[in-house]
């Protein structure tokens, strides 16, 4: 799988062979979540109350927290893929593991919302899509997670496996495609009135 | 599944001894070739269950007022027969037998993009293949709210049994593998191909899998997003699909019919893909219209997200002419397929062994089914006939001639490169002509069961009602494309106990699987390949075409 594009420093890499497959996939999870969006947007022209529901408003400053929390975990994957193209190993595993510790954090900070959310799945619609939509993403960011994980075990030894960086590469793909979606989440479930 | 353990290994076991080492190879092979006939044996094993179910649909209507199975039986036999062919059958037919099978070869590459990949995909399909078959099982039974599942009657009040949450998890699996294929072949095409190969010296069928690939892409997992939604419903305490809970019923509707229309050029491209490369080497004559045909096939794909409300005329809910107007134009691209086809065998110098035959069957008997899909995508007459046996008749017609007439051309064709063997001519004509019969007895009365108001997924039917003479005729056409696979099977049986060589090239083919050996060595082609000048290099190799070269360009290499 390995390619023969080369790259120097400084110099952006063309995407590898594992590269374009996960674009093209991404592109089917894409599709997946415009199937989600669209229940959510079918379900909230359907619905004449005030949106979303007065009495379930969440806490707006404790997912902005944790939205942050998640694109800062974006700016250390793309960093740490840029210091494994450079040949700075350690440097780029520290921030691979730095980038799973602050999924897991959002992943902790979902889970509170969750526990001291004043409504449930079976409440009304909008509690309905919150916890699928939010479930939804939090299942592709332990996949993330997952990912991050098997690039650490591959960039375990001392030496270099020829196959490191587009795994890097790849994982980064995703990581950065899961927190557009959850952007794009966080912005319908509080922002659409 | 010792018939695919059977089928698939022999190559290995031969290769390396024991049995036990076949089977281990078998199951950890990530080859295409052993791939991709793992597929082709599954899912036309498969095939065979939904053409069982089909069969004991026709006994139940076969009198009136039958007891044959009960109406809770019924419901869970057509529900299933509906799902694995679907499902388990025709999308892994096409995509994952022989897209497997046959585009690397096509390409001159020596296995597909992700080999581990697609290994995880086939037991993802065999896996969740099973999982739906497991609802028989249950005390409850399998699914029986038809293949489509409308909310509200998929929901757990209505179907509270586990055959259904077996239905949706395997719903999951299976389209998952599917996007896995897509993937796999769009970047196998895309990076793959041997130099001289360009995007348009591609073989058409290579052309129509790669759309039908991005085509999976669009569709498959807007399907996985109504099932989970689905199964939120059912077991989460959410209401997307029940009012009740400030939910929208019409919305599984709009999701699954945005699947499950492009569902429908998913299993229709690839088996135009096999009779676009049968068509030419049985006339002689290269493809007639090639960039057309490519161009028509994208139409088609692109057309194909924008018509699925037509499925919905009668919920009353959906614009009218949008939808009418896009079914109405699918026509245009499909037309000029036709036409291509047509072209290609004019003038021909043609010879008629089977998959031709199948080919040709393809054309006479696909042409009803589209013309009658014409009629409804018209509202007004989609009004009229709406949920009766009209439909039905259309689309089995469709689904049938593609499917089975094309797909059964594309296992003739192939089956000497995979197997190394022939199939009998004889009894591939058998096979032909029986079901031919059997399909036009077997359809053409629902036509008339749908205009005198029949209404689909019903288990009986009263004396009386003009209905009796209709589904007799049916179920012997039925029957009789039953008896057409004995001899599929007996042609298998004989070419198996008293095999033909094929050799490298038996067709006198024009594409690069014809200069491998058959069956393909294992990483596909031990000979340098022929200079690719055109779509039809072993054409031009064997007889001194020069493909898109100008005749100076070819003087200057020689050639002329």
């Amino acid at each position: 799988m390995s390619t023969n594009v080369s790259f120097g420093q400084g110099q952006a890499r063309r995407p590898s062979l594992l590269g374009v497959g996960t674009i093209i996939w991404i592109a089917s999870e894409l599709m997946f979540f415009s199937g989600i969006f669209s229940a959510y947007f079918t379900i909230r022209a359907h619905d004449g109350k005030p949106w979303p529901p007065v009495a379930d408003h969440l806490s707006l400053a404790q997912s902005a927290l944790i939205t942050a929390v998640l694109v800062v975990s974006s700016v250390t994957v793309q960093r740490g893929l840029r210091l494994a193209e450079t040949g700075r190993r350690l440097a780029a595993k520290r921030l691979a593991l730095l980038t799973a510790v602050l999924g897991a954090l959002f992943l902790g900070g979902l889970l509170l919302q969750w526990y001291q959310a004043p409504f449930d799945t079976s409440t009304n619609a909008f509690g309905s899509l919150y916890y699928v939509m939010t479930g939804l993403v939090g299942l592709h960011l332990i996949f993330g997670i997952v990912a991050v994980g098997g690039l650490l075990g591959r960039m375990a030894g001392e030496g270099h496996d020829p196959g490191e960086l587009d795994v890097y590469q790849a994982t980064s793909y995703y990581w950065h495609f899961v927190v557009i979606v959850w952007l794009l989440t966080f912005a319908s479930l509080f922002f659409v009135h | 599944m010792t018939a695919v353990v059977e089928g698939a290994a022999p190559s290995h076991a031969q290769a390396h001894g024991g049995p036990l080492e076949g089977i281990y190879n078998w199951l950890t092979s990530t080859d295409h070739k052993v791939i991709g006939k793992s597929y082709l044996i599954t899912s036309v094993l498969l095939f065979f269950l939904g053409g069982i179910l089909a069969e004991l649909i026709r006994i139940q209507l076969v009198v009136p007022d039958n007891n044959f199975v009960s109406q809770n039986a019924f419901n869970e036999i057509f529900t299933m027969h509906g799902s694995i062919m679907m499902y388990l059958f025709a999308g892994p037919f096409a995509f994952g037998a022989f897209g497997n099978l046959v585009i690397p070869l096509q390409i001159g590459a020596p296995d597909l993009a992700f080999p581990r990949l697609n290994a995880l995909s086939y037991w993802v399909y065999l896996g969740g293949s099973l999982m739906m078959l497991a609802g028989f099982l249950t005390t409850t039974g399998a699914a029986n709210f038809a293949w489509v599942s409308y909310a509200p009657l998929s929901n757990s009040l209505y179907s509270p049994g586990a055959g259904a949450d077996l239905w949706i998890a395997s719903l999951t699996l299976t389209g998952m593998s599917a996007v896995f294929t897509a993937v796999n072949l769009i970047t196998t095409i895309f990076y793959l191909r041997a130099p001289g190969m360009t995007m348009f010296r591609m073989p058409i069928f290579t052309w129509n899998m790669l759309v039908t690939s991005i085509l999976i892409l669009l569709a498959f997992p807007v399907l996985a997003a109504a099932v989970i939604l689905l199964y939120a419903d059912r077991h989460l305490g959410t209401g997307i699909y029940s009012v009740a809970d400030g939910g929208v019923p019409i919305l599984w509707q709009n999701l699954f019919w945005f699947f499950g229309h492009p569902e429908v050029y998913i299993l229709a491209l690839p088996f135009f893909g096999i009779v676009t490369e049968v068509l030419p080497v049985f006339s002689r004559k290269p493809v007639f219209g090639y960039k057309g045909l490519v161009f028509a096939t994208m139409a088609i794909a692109g057309l194909s997200t924008g018509v699925w409300a037509h499925h919905m005329f009668a919920t009353g809910a959906v614009l009218l002419p949008f939808f009418s107007a896009m079914s109405l134009l699918i026509a245009v691209p499909t037309g000029i397929k036709f036409f291509a086809w047509i072209g290609t065998m004019w003038r021909g110098n043609l010879s008629f062994p089977p998959p031709m035959v199948f080919a040709i069957g393809f054309l006479l008997c696909f042409l009803p089914g589209g013309l009658t899909g014409v009629l409804l995508a018209s509202p007004p007459i989609d009004f009229f006939v709406n949920n009766t046996y009209f439909v039905v008749a259309h689309f089995h017609q469709v689904l049938f001639s593609t499917v089975v007439f094309a797909g059964f051309s594309g296992v003739y064709y192939w089956y000497p490169k995979f197997y190394g063997r022939m199939l009998r001519n004889s009894l591939g004509y058998w096979h032909f002509g029986i079901m031919f019969v059997g399909y036009w007895l077997t359809y053409i009365p629902m036509y008339g069961m749908g205009l005198a108001g029949m209404p689909r997924r019903i288990a009986v039917y009263f004396p009386g009602e003009h209905l009796t003479l209709f589904n007799q005729i049916s179920t012997v056409g039925a029957a009789l494309i039953g008896i057409s696979f004995l001899f599929f099977l007996a042609n298998l049986w004989v070419s198996w106990r008293r095999p033909v060589p094929a050799g490298n090239n038996p067709w006198d083919g024009h594409t690069l699987e014809w200069v491998a050996t058959s069956p393909p060595a294992h990483h596909n082609f031990e000979e340098p390949l022929p200079p690719i000048r055109s779509e039809r290099p072993v054409w031009d190799m064997n007889h001194g075409g020069i493909g898109d070269l100008s005749p100076e360009e070819a003087k200057a290499e020689g050639l002329r």
